[in-house]
């Protein structure tokens, strides 16, 4: 039983990150309709930034958090200027490639600037952990668990009490008529997609100290927010946490009880067991685009 | 002059192995011959049927581990492992497609990447069948004795041009398949699903069909590069197989013959004479394909066919296509495959 509520609470802390991931591509997609396939390596970029700032200058786990953050949202602000913002509204397929090219190249990007052996993070946590009756959460995991709470408590409030939110929901709803109204659906699109990435950077900041991070991560990382946005409906805010929950808990649980050698794979079985029922995800709509 | 050009490269293709005498330009000759076969069976999905399905460098592992485990494990002949080859990629193909080829576009193109890492996580973790990372080793070549007829394909001049006879069968396959109707029906799929449909075209049945014939092109690749290499190792069904695979496609020329093929020998020799170390390498696929996809979206091929023949129709990624999406998003109809 105390196993049990365990895999619970870790896959619902991991699901909740996910979540978090996941809604970084889903609202590329659901602005831009970009599949970002280079989701995971600005994740990755994210992790390794920390590391950088953290470990390698000694600034600090936390002064180095905020400036890994700020790093790659001008990185990918600028990626937006100089090379997506050609893709915008082009055919799927053509914007996949586009994005798969950038993907590889910043994979391999990484790999030349930080090498291929795995590092860790040590945080100023220490390994100690918060033990309610017998389920035990880290004091990093309780850490990450807030942060995302917070992250995205902020964002909802942004996007609903601000001009700038109020321009994103108009132009996620109908870009035409947005841009008949006055918004600037470049800027529009170019916040979305430095938000969308400094969510992935987020993820990737937050999960490193929990486990290693190293130039395979992203790959990994970038499959789990696939799932999530496929599984919560492409597009869909509260469907990719959702999705996120789900497929947190299904990979703890069968990491638990069958096996642990497959546990990435685990998510995309529900993807695919749910998408055979329900194409268009939890809460996606059909016919959207 | 597409007919000189043709028979130039043909005419090429054939007599470099006896002009190229160095045994590293002969390896990379073979792998060139291999790749391009890869590469056409990809451009069926990817270009003629406008599927962007990145889980073909799994079909090609699937061949190369079922034709490395056949002639290994139950000792069937290289002959017979070489067409059961082709027919795992087609029975897989079949099964994920199947399923996949009912998701919408985006979707599908996610959900194939999610395949081929079960795939690869299957072929790294079932370590009794394929023996996890280290891979399948001891892979032969084949030796062919018929009467008086004696020829060991541990030769790199004979395994050329055993791999450049089955690519170019799927070659003449491919041709067929552009001047069919079934190949021009797929080509309405891509260029306008929804006029296609109302045609009474079928995504799911015009989309399998593609993606099996396009599998078995791949089992076949699979199984000529075990042999070739004599090692399987799960690497084959990762992403950076499908990257190189996507670069030479979309570089070359999607939807084109000579594209594919043209793209296989450019990647396949220039990294090599370049001197690239792998990191540096990787990087400029990476931006090589970046920066494709933005000036040249149509390729090599597909640009030069543009600037020879201006009169031709639009290819695939003219802004004739781009309409037809905001029509879709306009009229917020479904985009169906």
């Amino acid at each position: 039983m105390v196993d049990f509520l365990q895999y619970t609470v870790s896959g619902l802390i991991m699901g909740l990150l996910y979540g978090l991931i996941g809604i970084g591509l889903t609202v590329i997609y659901g602005m831009m309709k970009i599949v970002n396939i280079a989701h995971g390596e600005f994740l990755m970029l994210g992790a390794y930034l920390l590391f950088t700032f953290a470990i390698a200058l000694e600034i600090g786990f936390f002064p180095g958090i905020a400036l890994a953050l700020v790093v790659t949202l001008v990185a990918s602000f600028a990626v937006y200027h100089v090379y997506v913002r050609y893709f915008v509204a082009r055919p799927i397929i053509t914007t996949t490639l586009a994005t798969l090219g950038l993907a590889f190249f910043l994979r391999n990007l990484v790999l030349l600037v930080w090498g291929p052996l795995p590092r860790a993070i040590p945080t100023p946590f220490g390994v100690g952990a918060i033990t309610v009756v017998g389920v035990s959460v880290s004091y990093m995991s309780a850490f990450a668990l807030a942060v995302t709470v917070a992250v995205m408590v902020l964002g909802q409030v942004l996007l609903l009490a601000t001009r700038m939110g109020k321009a994103m929901r108009a132009t996620f709803q109908n870009r035409e008529v947005a841009t008949l109204v006055g918004v600037d659906t470049d800027r529009i699109y170019s916040v979305t997609f430095a938000v969308g990435a400094g969510l992935a950077a987020l993820g990737g900041i937050l999960i490193a100290p929990i486990y290693s991070i190293s130039p395979d991560m992203g790959t990994l990382a970038a499959m789990k927010s696939w799932a999530v946005t496929i599984l919560g409906g492409m597009g869909s805010l509260p469907g990719a946490l959702l999705a996120g929950l789900v497929i947190g808990l299904a990979e703890s649980l069968a990491a638990g009880y069958v096996s642990s050698a497959y546990k990435e794979g685990i998510g995309f079985l529900v993807v695919i067991a749910v998408l055979l029922y329900k194409p268009e995800g939890f809460l996606g709509t059909r016919g959207r685009d | 002059m597409i007919r000189a050009a043709a028979a130039l490269a043909l005419a090429a293709a054939l007599g470099l192995p006896l002009l190229l005498r160095g045994s590293y330009a002969l390896h990379l000759l073979v792998l060139s011959a291999i790749w391009a076969l890869l590469a056409l069976s990809f451009n069926i999905v990817a270009g003629y049927r406008g599927l962007l399905s990145l889980v073909h460098s799994s079909f090609f592992a699937i061949g190369a581990y079922g034709s490395g485990l056949a002639t290994l494990r139950l000792g069937i002949p290289f002959w017979v492992a070489l067409p059961l080859a082709g027919l795992a990629g087609i029975a897989s193909a079949l099964a994920i497609g199947y399923v996949l080829l009912r998701l919408p576009v985006h979707a599908f193109i996610i959900a194939t990447v999610a395949v081929s890492v079960i795939l690869t996580l299957v072929m790294t973790n079932w370590v009794e069948l394929t023996q996890g990372p280290m891979g399948l080793s001891g892979v032969m070549p084949p030796r062919l004795t018929l009467g008086p007829l004696d020829v060991d394909f541990s030769d790199r001049v004979a395994y050329y041009y055993l791999a450049l006879a089955v690519l170019l069968a799927f070659v003449v396959v491919e041709r067929l398949f552009v001047r069919s109707r079934f190949g021009r029906a797929c080509m309405a799929l891509r260029e306008n699903p929804t006029l296609a449909v109302a045609h009474g075209l079928s995504p799911l049945r015009h989309g399998l069909i593609a993606f099996a014939l396009g599998a078995a092109g791949a089992g076949l690749a699979g199984s000529l590069y075990a042999h070739y290499m004599s090692v399987v190792s799960p690497e084959l069904s990762t992403f950076v197989y499908m990257t190189l695979l996507v670069v030479m496609v979309v570089v070359g020329g999607r939807a084109t013959l000579a594209g594919p093929l043209l793209g296989a020998v450019l990647f396949i020799f220039l990294p090599e004479y370049l001197r690239l170390t792998r990191g540096y390498r990787d990087s400029a696929i990476g931006l090589t394909l970046m920066l494709t996809v933005r000036f040249f979206p149509n390729g090599v091929v597909g640009t030069l066919r543009e600037w020879l023949q201006p009169a031709l129709r639009p290819a695939p990624d003219a802004p004739a296509a781009d309409e037809q999406v905001a029509n879709h998003a306009a009229a917020g109809s479904p985009e169906p495959q």
